[in-house]
């Protein structure tokens, strides 16, 4: 799948305009399969990780330029990240989100809903299908700009 | 006892509908000209209008937004004595309750009226009755009034509902307001975004998967069809659906019932669909491309939101509610607004609808900074390079009496600088037609085209063509 964002990059043949933010929560923190799309994206467009919450909502706190308007794949470390996720959902509103739920509860999946994701995908995975949908996204959001 | 205007220039036709109105236990008026009608609608309230096609001063087609706009909103029948096929369609299309011929009957007049009355009666019941939760859907326009009328509508029962409308009309704002004013309101709102799944995950994520069902499947995995279940499940882009899938889909939707990926077992979920698609999914399914049985299950309501540009009386009232928004978020002082930054939020085209306006007061502010009073410089560059452009542009066709007088080559231009710009004008007049006559596949413009997908994205690029304009 990871191949999905080599060959995007070569149809478009240029750098992305569109950013992407990744927030890997601690308990995800050295997942290699997480690491090697993260990897993969760098190579195609501005990537940003952040692996404080704070931090996330620092970046969230300030207006922003249409420009920096990021595509944001959130991968929570646990329910509680999750909630702590779900409280800054009026910071979210506008941005297209990916999220990797932790566990395959239904709870947690109510609470995932509750912030509107594009794509919803769980930790236990591979994480190559994530890489496509950004993919996809990516190149939507390249059509439009 | 409803108040009915009859705008007619044949005082016959005025008396045979008065009587008949009155014979009903209503009361009725009479103008003459649309002028007169229109100056009453601004001042009285009416419940019905029956409006003539051809009078003295005008259309009366080309009034009927406007008539639909006034204060008391009324119900119009059209009223001619020429049979018009167009006319009949473009009088329903642009809001006509309904279109009736003369010579009129008594009978006819009758049936009209009180069906006419019956409507009007239940929407008022259904506005007094509902207290809509708008959700951030701002604007008191005619169009806005309309979709919102229908999303009550739409809240009350529990039909699948398609959302139509250019990118950043506000479908998914709308899905949303229906679902929480549903009485699903308690379950969740799920998002399919059928624009940015992969044709090989469709399935798995619609319908979930058993463990082993394919490489990779470690684990067993709920799909969004059953997370829905209780809730609304809003599929976004449905005309992305993949053609395979439409026929699973279609099955889910009829029977409620589905079958995970890999497992032998059906399971179900009581969910409401709604659906938005910005494209035409009518003509998608007369060539093939939507499967014919899956529109007819999707749009049992209907709901087409207008472009902003059709929307221009809300844009104040859109921009003054995100500032204030955005101003609270992120704990700054609220913003005045010049009359200039008024106006040219106004003058701008909005290709991008309500989400470029949304996008654009976000990046004012950030511009802004602590400055107390928006001006227009606070706008982005492009809005105000377009809004400059725009103001020449009018400049030019005002001094030189037209388009065609800018269109023609200067006379002291070299033939080979005139044509390369005829070159690129017609090359862009091209891909314009060609992205929208394809709905902005990009796989059938390449195919119609013949281009390769890297070629048509650089000529669209040179050409600064997207979506959005």
């Amino acid at each position: 799948m990871i191949f999905v964002l080599m060959v995007f990059r070569q149809w478009v043949g240029v750098r992305l305009g569109m950013k992407v933010f990744f927030y890997i929560g601690t308990r995800n923190q050295g997942n290699r399969a997480m690491e090697k799309v993260v990897a993969a994206v760098a190579r195609m467009t501005d990537v940003e990780v952040y692996r404080d919450l704070e931090m996330l909502a620092r970046w969230f706190g300030r207006p922003r330029f249409v420009l920096d308007q990021p595509i944001m794949v959130l991968v929570p470390g646990g329910k509680r990240d999750l909630v702590r996720i779900a409280s800054m959902n009026a910071f979210l509103e506008e941005v297209p989100l990916i999220l990797v739920l932790p566990d395959t509860k239904e709870e947690t999946a109510v609470l995932g809903h509750t912030l509107r994701p594009r794509y919803v995908s769980y930790r236990d995975g591979d994480f190559e299908d994530v890489a496509a949908v950004l993919g996809r996204m990516l190149m939507t959001e390249e059509e439009a700009a | 006892m409803a108040r009915v205007l009859i705008i007619d220039d044949d005082r016959m036709v005025c008396s045979a509908l008065g009587d008949v109105a009155e014979h009903l236990g209503h009361r009725t008026f009479h103008a003459f000209t649309l002028k007169e009608g229109l100056k009453r609608l601004a001042s009285e309230s009416f419940d019905v209008v029956f409006l003539d096609v051809h009078l003295p001063d005008g259309d009366g087609l080309a009034v009927i937004p406007g008539i639909r706009a006034a204060p008391s909103s009324p119900e119009v029948i059209i009223v001619t004595g020429q049979a018009d096929p167009d006319g009949a369609e473009l009088a329903i299309k642009s809001g006509a309750w309904d279109y009736i011929e003369k010579p009129l009957t008594v009978q006819g007049i009758t049936l009209t009226l009180v069906r006419t009355l019956q409507y009007r009666g239940g929407r008022q019941e259904r506005k007094a009755s509902f207290v809509l939760k708008r959700e951030g859907i701002i604007g008191e326009s005619a169009g806005i009034r309309e979709c919102l009328d229908l999303l009550a509508r739409a809240a009350s029962s529990d039909m699948s509902v398609l959302l139509s409308g250019e990118t950043g009309t506000g479908k998914e704002l709308f899905a949303t307001a229906i679902h929480r004013n549903s009485a699903r309101s308690a379950g969740s709102f799920v998002v399919v975004d059928c624009a940015a799944l992969p044709e090989t995950l469709v399935e798995s994520v619609l319908f979930g998967h058993v463990k082993g069902a394919f490489t990779g499947a470690d684990k067993a995995h709920q799909g969004l069809v059953k997370q829905a279940a209780g809730g609304t499940l809003f599929l976004d882009e449905i005309g992305e659906l993949p053609f395979s899938v439409q026929k699973a889909f279609l099955r889910v939707l009829q029977e409620k019932r589905f079958r995970p990926v890999g497992s032998q077992v059906e399971d179900e979920s009581d969910f409401r669909p709604i659906a938005a698609t910005n494209r035409d999914l009518e003509r998608m399914a007369l060539s093939g491309r939507f499967r014919k049985d899956l529109l007819f299950r999707i749009r049992t309501m209907i709901i087409s939101l207008p472009p902003l540009r059709d929307r221009v009386k809300d844009i104040r009232e859109l921009a003054m509610y995100y500032m204030a928004r955005f101003c609270d978020r992120y704990g700054m002082g609220t913003k005045g607004f010049s009359p200039e930054f008024i106006e040219a939020l106004c003058a701008y085209g909005w290709p991008g609808n309500v989400r470029e306006l949304v996008n654009t007061m976000e990046n004012v502010l950030a511009t802004a900074g602590d400055d107390p009073v928006l001006f227009p410089k606070h706008l982005p560059t492009s809005v105000r390079v377009e809004l400059a452009r725009a103001s020449l542009r009018s400049n030019r066709h005002r001094g030189k009496g037209g388009g065609k007088a800018v269109d023609a080559p200067a006379a002291t231009e070299k033939y080979k600088d005139f044509k390369e710009h005829a070159v690129m004008e017609a090359e862009k007049r091209y891909l314009i037609n060609l992205m929208s006559e394809v709905g902005w596949d990009v796989g059938e413009a390449c195919r119609v085209s013949e281009l390769s997908r890297p070629r048509l994205y650089a000529l669209l690029k040179k050409h600064r063509i997207t979506r959005a304009s």
